[in-house]
C-alpha cells in the first residue's frame, strides 16, 4: 500500500478526460454549470429534489418565487437516483444545485464533505426552529450545528382496523381463543399481541366479499425497496434496550449488534408472520404493496409512513374513517446486550422507529455568493410554520415534525385530508408517541449508511426466502457490518460517528 | 491525420474510461469515505472477489439466467421469423406485431408484465389459475420461480429481436437454392438444415452473440422485479456492481467486478466466435 491520492483530486483528475466529451453538451445556462445567475440578471434558483415532491414544493413555491422576481429551476430524480447524484456531487464537489431535497439518513456522508452550508441563525429565527422536535432537530444537525431543514417528519406508526378491533362478537372469539383483549383505542400493544391479531384474522371472510382471502398483516420487505424499515421497526422493541443508546452497533466499540438474540428473535418471527398471515406474495411486498393491501381491505393491520393519508384518500382506500393508529407495538421482554441475556418488563417496553427520518433541505455549499440571500429567503418560505403546516396536512407524503403540527387537530381533521376529528387525533397522538418518546431509536445515519442497508436486506431476504435460517442470516449481516465499517475508517471511527447521529 | 478525430474519440470514450476502471480496481477509492486518502491496494479487490460467496452467487444466476433465456429466444426467433419468412399475406403487419415488444423499456416491461400480470395475490395469471382450481404460483418470492418469471419476461421482450435478426437473415437465402432443393425431393426440414441454415449460420452468430452480451449485463427487469432476492436468487453480476459501485460507493470493489465480468465476456465471446467460425468452414467443407 502505498499512494497518496487525494479521493477528491483522483476523481477530479479521472473525471477530466469525461468532462472533454461532456464540453460539447455544456451550453451556458445549463444545468450544472454553477452560475446560479441567468443571462437577464435574474437570480435563478435551482433546485433538485424527488420528482412527486419537487413538483409539490414547485407547486407550492412558484406563486412566491413570481412575487419576489426570482427564477426557478427544478431538477427531478428518482427516489435512488436522488442520493446517488448528491452523493456523487458532493465526493466530486461538483454543483448539483443551490438547494437540494436528501434523506437524512445520509447527513454524516454529506455534512461530513462539508457539501452544505450551515444554516444561519437568522433562518432559524425566521422558522421558529424552537417549534420543532427534538427527534427531528437531530436529523438535522451535527455535532451541534445546524445544516439542514425541515419538511417531513417521517416515521413509522402502527396502523390497524379500528372498526374490526371495537367489533364485540370478533373481539369475544378472539379472546376466547387467545387470552387476549382487543383494544380499538391502541392495536396491538406488543408483538405478541400483534402476532396473535394477525393469524385470528388470517382465513375468514372478515371484509364481506364472499371469499376467505382476508389476512393478517402486510408489511414492506422487499429487497432493494424498503425492507431495511420493514425490518427495523419489527426488531426494535426486541433489540433496544431503554437504558442502551447502542442499537445497530456498539456505540463503544463500533462492534455489529445486529446479530444477537433480539435481532434474531424479531427475524424469526417476522419471516414466520409473512409466510403464515400475509396475503400471497406477502413475503416480496414492496412499501406500496403493503400500503395496498391495508387501503383495500385485505389485512387488518400494518405500519408504514404513509398509512394515514393514504387511506384517507378516497381514490386509494375503501377504509376511510376505520383505521386506528399508534406507535409500534412493544415487548414484555428486552434483549439486554450489555448483560447478555433477556430482560423481563411488566409494563410492554416500546422502541418507536424512527424509520428514515424524513426528508430534509439544505443549501449547497457550492451555492454562489450572488444568489445565496435569495436562497436563505426561499428555504425560509418552505420552511416556516405556515408553510409546514400545509405541506402536512395536504396529500403531499409530508409527516408532522412540529409540536405545533401536533396540536392541529382542527387542520388535520377538516382541512384538505379531511380525517375527521377521531382520525386526526389517533394520528396525532401515534406521531407524537412515536417522534417524542424517550426509548425511540434513530435511524442509521452513520457513514457509508447504504451498504449496511444492502447488507441487512440481503441477509434478511434470505431468511425470508428460507435460504438461510435466521441466526446465520444476521450472523452473516453482522460480519458484512464490521467489514464495512472497517472499511469505512474503522469500527471506532464509526462508533463516534454513531454516537454524534445520537446526538452524544 | 484524418485518423486523429476518430483515434481522439476512442481514447477519450473507451481507452480512458476502461484503464480508469482498472485503476481503480487496484485502490480502495470510495466515495464516501470523507478525509480518507485512497491507496493501491494491488489485488486485494480480487481477491475478495475470488472468495466471496456472495459474488459467485451472483454468477451463478446470471449463467443461468443467459442460458435459460438465450436458447429459447433463439428457437423462438427463428420459428416466427421462418412463418413470417413464408406467409404472403399481412407481413407488414405481423412484423410490426412481433417487434412491439422490443420498442418497449425493459423497466416498463418489468413493471407492467412482471409486477402487475404476475402479481400473487391479485394479479390475473394467478387468479386465472385459481379460478381452474389450483393453487396460486409464487412468481416474485420463491427462489426458483422468481428466476423463471424474470426469464419468461426477457424472452416476451427480446424473442423479436431473434425474429428481426434471423428474418434478414432468411431473406438473403437465395430462393432459388431452395427451389432446387425443393424440385430434387428434399423436405422442409432438410432443406432447413442443409441450406437455409448454413446460409443464416453468420447473422445468428451475430445475433446470439449480441444477446449473449447482454444477457450477461442483466440488471433492469431484476431491479424493478425482485431487486435481487428473494435471498440472492435472481441477484445479477451487473445488480451487484451498481449496488456495490454507484449505490454504496464503493467504486473499487465495484470495478473489480465489472473487470471480471468483462473477462468473462470477452472469454465467452471470444470462443463463441471461434466455435461459429470452425462450425461455418466445415459447413463449408
Amino acid at each position: 500500500m502505498g499512494r497518496d491520492l487525494n479521493r477528491r483530486d483522483f476523481l477530479r483528475l479521472s473525471g477530466t478526460a469525461a468532462g472533454i466529451t461532456a464540453l460539447a453538451a455544456c451550453a451556458p445556462g445549463a444545468p450544472g454549470d454553477g452560475t446560479g445567475i441567468a443571462e437577464t440578471e435574474q437570480a435563478v434558483i435551482r433546485f433538485a429534489g424527488l420528482a412527486n415532491m419537487g413538483a409539490t414544493v414547485e407547486g407550492f413555491i412558484l406563486p412566491w418565487l413570481d412575487d419576489v422576481g426570482y427564477g426557478w429551476e427544478r431538477g427531478a430524480f428518482g427516489q435512488q437516483e436522488l442520493t446517488d447524484k448528491i452523493m456523487q456531487s458532493v465526493a466530486t464537489d461538483t454543483y448539483l444545485a443551490d438547494v437540494f431535497q436528501f434523506p437524512s439518513n445520509a447527513r454524516s456522508d454529506v455534512i461530513n464533505a462539508n457539501a452544505l452550508y450551515p444554516i444561519p441563525d437568522f433562518v432559524l429565527d425566521a422558522i421558529d426552529f424552537d417549534d420543532i422536535l427534538p427527534s427531528i432537530v437531530g436529523t438535522l444537525s451535527w455535532g451541534g450545528q445546524v445544516y439542514s431543514l425541515p419538511f417531513d417528519g417521517d416515521v413509522h406508526y402502527s396502523a390497524f382496523r379500528k372498526d374490526l378491533l371495537a367489533d364485540a362478537a370478533i373481539a369475544s372469539d378472539f379472546e376466547s381463543k387467545t387470552g387476549y383483549q382487543l383494544d380499538p383505542e391502541s392495536g396491538a400493544k406488543t408483538w405478541d399481541e400483534w402476532r396473535a391479531i394477525a393469524e385470528h384474522f388470517t382465513g375468514w371472510d372478515w371484509n364481506g366479499n364472499g371469499e376467505e382471502d382476508d389476512y393478517g398483516i402486510a408489511t414492506m420487505n422487499k429487497r432493494g425497496d424498503t425492507l431495511w424499515w420493514g425490518f427495523h421497526s419489527r426488531a426494535t422493541a426486541y433489540a433496544k434496550h431503554p437504558d442502551d443508546p447502542s442499537y445497530f452497533i456498539d456505540i463503544d466499540t463500533g462492534e455489529a449488534r445486529v446479530n444477537n438474540p433480539g435481532f434474531v428473535r424479531a427475524l424469526t418471527e417476522w419471516v414466520e408472520e409473512n409466510h403464515n398471515w400475509a396475503p400471497p406474495g406477502g413475503t416480496g411486498f414492496t412499501y406500496g404493496d403493503s400500503l395496498n393491501a391495508m387501503n383495500g381491505g385485505r389485512v387488518v393491520q400494518t405500519y408504514n409512513w404513509d398509512a394515514v393519508t393514504t387511506a384517507a384518500a378516497g381514490e386509494f382506500s375503501v377504509i376511510q374513517g376505520k383505521q386506528g393508529y399508534n406507535h409500534l407495538p412493544g415487548s414484555h421482554e428486552v434483549y439486554n446486550h450489555k448483560e447478555g441475556g433477556w430482560e423481563s418488563f411488566e409494563e410492554p417496553s416500546a422502541a418507536p422507529f424512527l424509520a428514515f427520518g424524513g426528508w430534509v433541505i439544505a443549501v449547497s455549499a457550492l451555492t454562489d455568493d450572488s444568489v445565496i440571500e435569495q436562497v436563505w429567503n426561499m428555504a425560509i418560505e418552505l420552511a416556516k410554520p405556515e408553510s409546514g403546516l400545509w405541506f402536512v396536512t395536504n396529500l403531499t407524503g409530508c409527516s408532522p415534525y412540529r409540536f405545533s403540527q401536533l396540536e392541529a387537530v382542527d387542520e388535520f381533521a377538516n382541512g384538505p385530508l379531511q380525517l375527521g376529528e377521531e382520525v386526526a387525533i389517533d394520528y396525532l397522538n401515534a406521531a407524537k408517541g412515536t417522534l417524542d418518546h424517550p426509548n425511540a431509536v434513530t435511524d442509521q445515519a452513520f457513514g457509508g449508511w447504504v451498504q449496511y442497508r444492502d447488507a441487512l436486506e440481503l441477509g434478511v431476504s434470505k431468511a425470508m426466502a428460507n435460504e438461510a435460517d435466521p441466526q446465520t442470516a444476521m450472523d452473516e449481516v453482522a460480519a458484512a457490518f464490521n467489514e464495512i465499517s472497517d472499511r469505512m475508517g474503522g469500527k471506532e471511527h464509526q462508533a463516534e460517528l454513531y454516537r454524534l447521529t445520537l446526538g452524544l | 491525420m484524418l485518423l486523429l478525430p476518430s483515434l481522439l474519440m476512442t481514447t477519450v470514450l473507451f481507452i480512458a474510461p476502461v484503464a480508469w476502471t482498472l485503476y481503480a480496481a487496484f485502490t480502495d477509492l470510495h466515495l464516501f469515505r470523507v478525509g480518507v486518502e485512497t491507496e493501491w491496494v494491488g489485488l486485494y479487490n480480487f481477491q475478495k472477489l475470488l472468495a466471496s460467496s456472495s459474488f459467485w452467487r451472483t454468477v451463478k444466476n446470471t449463467v443461468v439466467f443467459m442460458l435459460g433465456v438465450v436458447p429459447l429466444q433463439f428457437v423462438i426467433g427463428m420459428v416466427l421469423a421462418v412463418c413470417l419468412d413464408n406467409i404472403t399475406r399481412g407481413l407488414k403487419l405481423f412484423r410490426t406485431w412481433f417487434l412491439m415488444p422490443l420498442m418497449m423499456s425493459p423497466v416498463v416491461v418489468a413493471f407492467v408484465i412482471g409486477r402487475m400480470l404476475f402479481q400473487e395475490d391479485i394479479g390475473p395469471i394467478n387468479s386465472l389459475i385459481r379460478w381452474l382450481g389450483f393453487e396460486g404460483v409464487p412468481w416474485l418470492t420463491h427462489p426458483n420461480w422468481a428466476m423463471f418469471t424474470i426469464m419468461v419476461i426477457d424472452v416476451w421482450q427480446w424473442s423479436s429481436f431473434m425474429t428481426l435478426m434471423l428474418m434478414a437473415g432468411l431473406q438473403g437465402v437465395p430462393y432459388d437454392l431452395r427451389e432446387a432443393a425443393s424440385i430434387d425431393g428434399a423436405s422442409f426440414w432438410q432443406t432447413f438444415v442443409r441450406i437455409t441454415m448454413p446460409l443464416v449460420l453468420p447473422i445468428a452468430a451475430t445475433a446470439l452473440l449480441i444477446r449473449i452480451i447482454d444477457a450477461f449485463k442483466v440488471v433492469d427487469i431484476i431491479m424493478v422485479l425482485t431487486g435481487g432476492g428473494p435471498g440472492q436468487a435472481t441477484e445479477s453480476v451487473t445488480l451487484a456492481i451498481y449496488r456495490a459501485g454507484v449505490k454504496g460507493g464503493d467504486l473499487a470493489f465495484g470495478s473489480s467486478q465489472a473487470y471480471f465480468l468483462l473477462v468473462v465476456m470477452v472469454v465467452f465471446g471470444g470462443a463463441f466466435l471461434v466455435l461459429t467460425r470452425r462450425t461455418m468452414s466445415q459447413t463449408k467443407d
